[in-house]
């Protein structure tokens, strides 16, 4: 015995070591552990020395089990707790769980009270929980008894009441109930159910009264649940059934009741809810429900429902019978416009223009419904023109002129001056004044006093150089708009234009009086300066040299003795004829300004006069531009705005000025390298030109074609598409569109990407280059080309690597070969300047034979 | 885009004067300060189809998703309206306690993580 005893395996641990291990064990947060050796230092120590850690540890581990919401285990852990130190469980601590675990009973010893306001918990935790036990009784919840278990308690007597008016309500005894409501006092556990009660009662006769009393429900309590339910009563028609589909059952049933809803219609509206999450299931559901939901209102909403879902046209017609024509290739429409197939769009917008114009009635709404179908195709038209332009370099494939589609709307609809400005605007950008002129009378014919149709009318007549008309109008316009400084601007510069036409015809005394008028408008210096300078033009034109020489230097000082104005005077002084002497002294005094250290501000002026100048006066202009080009190299490192140096960028390319362009992009794009007009304008001069393009390295090209995507989207705000377009051959820019409608007649030299070849293209057309090269070398007279082609195509037909591929493939590749080694012995000329309007393509210049996309269609013919 | 119809809660068929009271009733309800968004809403809807012009525009192009809320007053039937019985207010009472039994755990649950 003794043996076992002393045996190191028995016997138990020294109680000390125990007591060292639980704290230990409580201090690393262990409580279960620590619990466990507690008990066991319990059971073997009979002082308390325990019980003070094992509190601890049972308030850890009941902790713990809340945290991980295992409300009961931590209820038991907590009563432990309570049991071994014989103190109550703190109110704030067994609340939670009480609530949670449903054991409302455990907060017995709180609410056994004997009146004393002292002993009940604090005002934040007793209004919920009285509130949950009122309910809790009305309901018949055992629990409540053990609560409260002596019946003379107040409690009863409340809930009798409460119970009472309850019934009062039920049997619809409203005048009795506000008397057993008035029975429950104010601080009862059932004053929320006493507002709750007399709101229901008032829902439908007083609502605004009834939603006053329940906002006075607490929303922290149970019974804020029920009064939002009653809330929901309240709500106007339109919003009604979206509250009532997120309630649940019980509450959505209460809400049917009291407003007075058809049970049946509630299931549907819940259907209906859950299929409107998607279009097609919520088309589905409206088919599948016409009897509950109204056959009519069915079919005008799947009619609308089509124009998002057009896939729905066949169940309709299924349902409904066939559609009208008109909506069918509506929606055909706009399902191929969804799917961004503008073509098919287009074909059955026309097709939808058709059926309208051969309606046998046509009411009032045909013609509109024409001209806006017509307005909405119209930017289509207008992009593909553009992308033919750029193919084929002439407009013969179009079907229609520029803005066809606009001006036909206006036949239909003209009573919208917005498409009038639109359409005109867009005619003159295309530079057809003529026409342009034309719209604009017809314009103003049906809106005399639209200042924006006023305003291009005075800008055409000035460009027009009808400078009677142009007064006139901006005197009009004057008259609606009275202190538009822009106006009197444009009247002074119609006057002032007006006195040098007068000037060149020697009518002296006529052209007087037009500057006498001018100096009327002028309302700063410049504009004083600029009447004084044509007073000196007269005196000088009257041998009045030393006034006019007077006259003009004050004009110069009015101007504030710029650059800009330097070179005005200059220009216009050559312009009107002045004698030489003078000119030249004018000249002398111009190049001295240009001189000094160059200004952005007189950089921006001089740049926005080549604005000016251009197209009506461009000849002019460039003889002058020479004496600027210096003047304008100094000013390319100043520090231009990112929109300054864009605008200066847009004048040079519109104006053909390689040289400055070329600097001021470099300098932007040395600055800004992440702004694409910088690198497009450096690309362009660097490589416009017939053969240049080639020279373009590949990641080039993707930026650029990413940056003329990008502009094409957002309608080219920047003006990129045209240089962009003028180095890049549209087969890299609309790569993968209308692939199938160019494959059998396709003129480009450059290959395509999906056809089997042996190895790369690029290799290929190398080979071939080299067996040219080693065999026959291109012929030097032009007459000699295409038979040259013939056979080379014989001979490079033969050749092992070309054995599988397809004929049309080989063309191609023999064509890529000739143009990379024509484009060599090309590159050491000078590249052919770019034609002026892109819009205009009559005007570019007429191809060589020894084009090679010209080659190539002789040869394919 | 939604249906700047059902937004200012006008026919399909409808004229200048009826959408204009329409938007002004409903700006009225909702002016910016008080709720932006909403005014935001009613004023595209507004603009959408102030005019005939723009209402026949409307109706050949412009694809919009129904509003649900003028979807669901279509199916709403009604009935006599009645009073609550006993045992729906007492059923109504029971789920909320539980409703706010299960909401004072979560609100625990947060409150303690």
């Amino acid at each position: 015995m003794q043996t076992k005893r002393s045996s190191k395996k028995n016997a138990p641990p020294p109680i000390l070591n125990l007591t060292l291990h639980g704290q230990t064990l409580l201090d690393k947060n262990q409580f279960k552990e620590a619990i466990e050796v507690f008990k066991k230092l319990a059971k073997e120590q009979p002082n308390a020395s325990w019980r003070e850690p094992l509190i601890k540890a049972y308030r850890g581990r009941a902790l713990e089990l809340a945290e991980k919401s295992m409300f009961k285990e931590a209820l038991v852990t907590l009563e432990n707790e309570s049991r071994i130190s014989g103190l109550p469980i703190p109110l704030d601590l067994i609340l939670p769980l009480a609530v949670n675990t449903g054991s409302i009973d455990k907060l017995a010893p709180f609410f056994n009270y004997q009146k004393e306001a002292s002993s009940l918990p604090p005002a934040h935790l007793l209004e919920p929980i009285q509130s949950l036990m009122a309910i809790l009784a009305l309901v018949g919840d055992s629990k409540i008894d053990k609560i409260f278990p002596k019946k003379d308690l107040p409690f009863w007597d409340h809930l009798a009441r409460a119970r009472e008016a309850l019934t009062l309500y039920g049997t619809n005894q409203e005048t009795l109930l506000d008397g057993a409501l008035a029975k429950i006092p104010a601080q009862s556990p059932f004053k929320h159910f006493r507002l709750f009660l007399k709101s229901l009662s008032l829902i439908n006769s007083q609502p605004e009264k009834a939603t006053a009393l329940l906002e006075r429900i607490p929303p922290h309590t149970p019974f804020a649940g029920p009064a939002s339910v009653v809330q929901v009563c309240s709500f106007s028609e339109q919003h009604l059934p979206m509250a009532l589909v997120n309630l649940d059952t019980a509450a959505q049933s209460c809400v049917a009741t009291l407003v007075g809803i058809d049970p049946n219609s509630i299931s549907l509206l819940n259907k209906l809810n859950i299929a409107s999450r998607s279009i097609p299931k919520l088309f589905s559901f409206l088919i599948a429900h016409t009897e509950q939901l109204n056959l009519d209102w069915v079919r005008t909403t799947c009619l609308e429902l089509l124009s998002i879902y057009p896939e729905g046209v066949p169940a309709f017609e299924k349902k409904f019978g066939p559609l009208d024509p008109f909506q069918k290739n509506r929606f055909l429409a706009l399902k191929a416009e969804k799917n961004q197939d503008i073509t098919q769009a287009e074909k059955y917008w026309l097709q939808c223009i058709s059926i309208l114009k051969a309606k046998p009635n046509i009411t009032e709404d045909i013609p509109l419904k024409i001209a806006l179908i017509l307005r909405h195709i119209h930017p289509w038209q207008e992009n593909t023109r553009r992308r033919r332009r750029s193919f084929y370099f002439n407009s013969d494939e179009d079907q229609h002129e520029p803005f066809y589609f606009l001006e036909q709307s206006l036949t239909y609809d003209p009573d919208d001056p917005e498409v009038w400005i639109e359409l005109i605007r867009g005619v003159l950008e295309i530079k057809e004044e003529k026409r342009g002129n034309t719209l604009l009378e017809k314009a103003l014919k049906i809106f005399p006093d639209n200042p924006a149709l006023l305003t291009i009318a005075v800008e055409l007549a000035l460009k027009r150089h009808t400078f009677v008309k142009a007064v006139r109008l901006a005197e009009k316009l004057l008259q609606i708009n009275p202190i538009n400084p822009h106006i009197r601007q444009q009247i002074l510069r119609a006057q002032l234009s007006q006195a040098e036409k007068q000037i060149h015809v020697n009518r002296l005394d006529l052209a007087k009086k037009e500057i006498q008028k001018a100096e009327a408008m002028a309302r700063n210096e410049i504009d004083r300066g600029n009447v004084r300078f044509y007073q000196g033009v007269l005196a000088l034109k009257h041998e009045e040299i030393n006034l006019g020489l007077a006259l003009i230097q004050e004009a110069r000082s009015l101007e504030g003795e710029t650059p800009f104005a330097f070179y005005r005077m200059f220009t216009d002084a050559k312009r009107l004829g002045l004698q030489t002497k003078i000119i030249q002294q004018l000249q002398q005094d111009l190049r001295k300004k240009l001189l000094d250290p160059p200004q952005k501000q007189f950089i921006l002026d001089l740049i926005s006069q080549i604005d000016i100048q251009l197209p009506t006066s461009q000849k002019r202009g460039a003889d002058n531009f020479i004496l600027l080009e210096d003047y304008l190299t100094k000013g390319v490192p100043l520090n231009f705005t990112i929109q300054e140096r864009q605008w200066i960028c847009q004048r040079f390319f519109e104006a053909d000025r390689d040289v400055l362009l070329k600097k001021f992009a470099s300098e932007g794009e040395k600055q800004w390298p992440e702004i694409d007009c910088f690198f497009v304008y450096r690309l362009y001069v660097q490589y416009h030109g017939q053969y240049g393009r080639h020279a373009i390295p590949a990641d080039h090209i993707q930026r650029l074609v990413q940056i003329y995507h990008k502009a094409e989207e957002k309608m080219d705000p920047d003006h990129l598409l045209d240089p962009i377009e003028e180095i890049l051959p549209p087969n890299y820019l609309y790569e993968d569109e209308d692939k199938d409608e160019d494959e059998d007649e396709d003129d480009s030299p450059f290959l395509p990407n999906d056809m089997p070849l042996p190895c790369a293209p690029e290799e290929l057309v190398q080979m071939v280059c080299n067996f040219i090269l080693e065999n026959d070398s291109p012929p030097k007279d032009i007459n000699d080309m295409e038979r040259w082609i013939i056979n080379l195509m014989i001979k490079v037909d033969q050749l092992p690597i070309f054995k599988n591929i397809p004929p049309p493939l080989k063309s191609i590749i023999l064509l890529q070969a000739v143009e990379k080694i024509l484009t060599s012995q090309e590159a050491t000329k000078p590249p052919p300047s770019r034609p002026k309007s892109r819009m205009k393509p009559k005007e570019i210049p007429q191809k060589s034979n020894s084009d090679p996309d010209q080659l190539k269609l002789d040869f394919t013919s | 885009m939604k249906n700047p119809f059902q937004i200012l809660d006008v026919p399909v068929q409808t004229d200048d004067e009826t959408v204009r009271k329409a938007w002004l009733n409903l700006v009225r309800i909702y002016p910016p300060e008080r709720d932006p968004t909403r005014f935001q809403e009613i004023r595209t809807a507004y603009e959408a189809i102030k005019t005939y012009r723009d209402r026949s525009r409307f109706h050949l192009f412009e694809p919009c998703e129904p509003v649900l809320e003028s979807l669901m007053r279509h199916g709403l039937k009604r009935a006599p309206v009645r009073p609550l019985s006993e045992k729906m207010i007492l059923d109504l009472l029971g789920e909320s306690s539980r409703n706010w039994r299960m909401r004072w755990s979560h609100k625990g649950k947060d409150e303690s993580s």
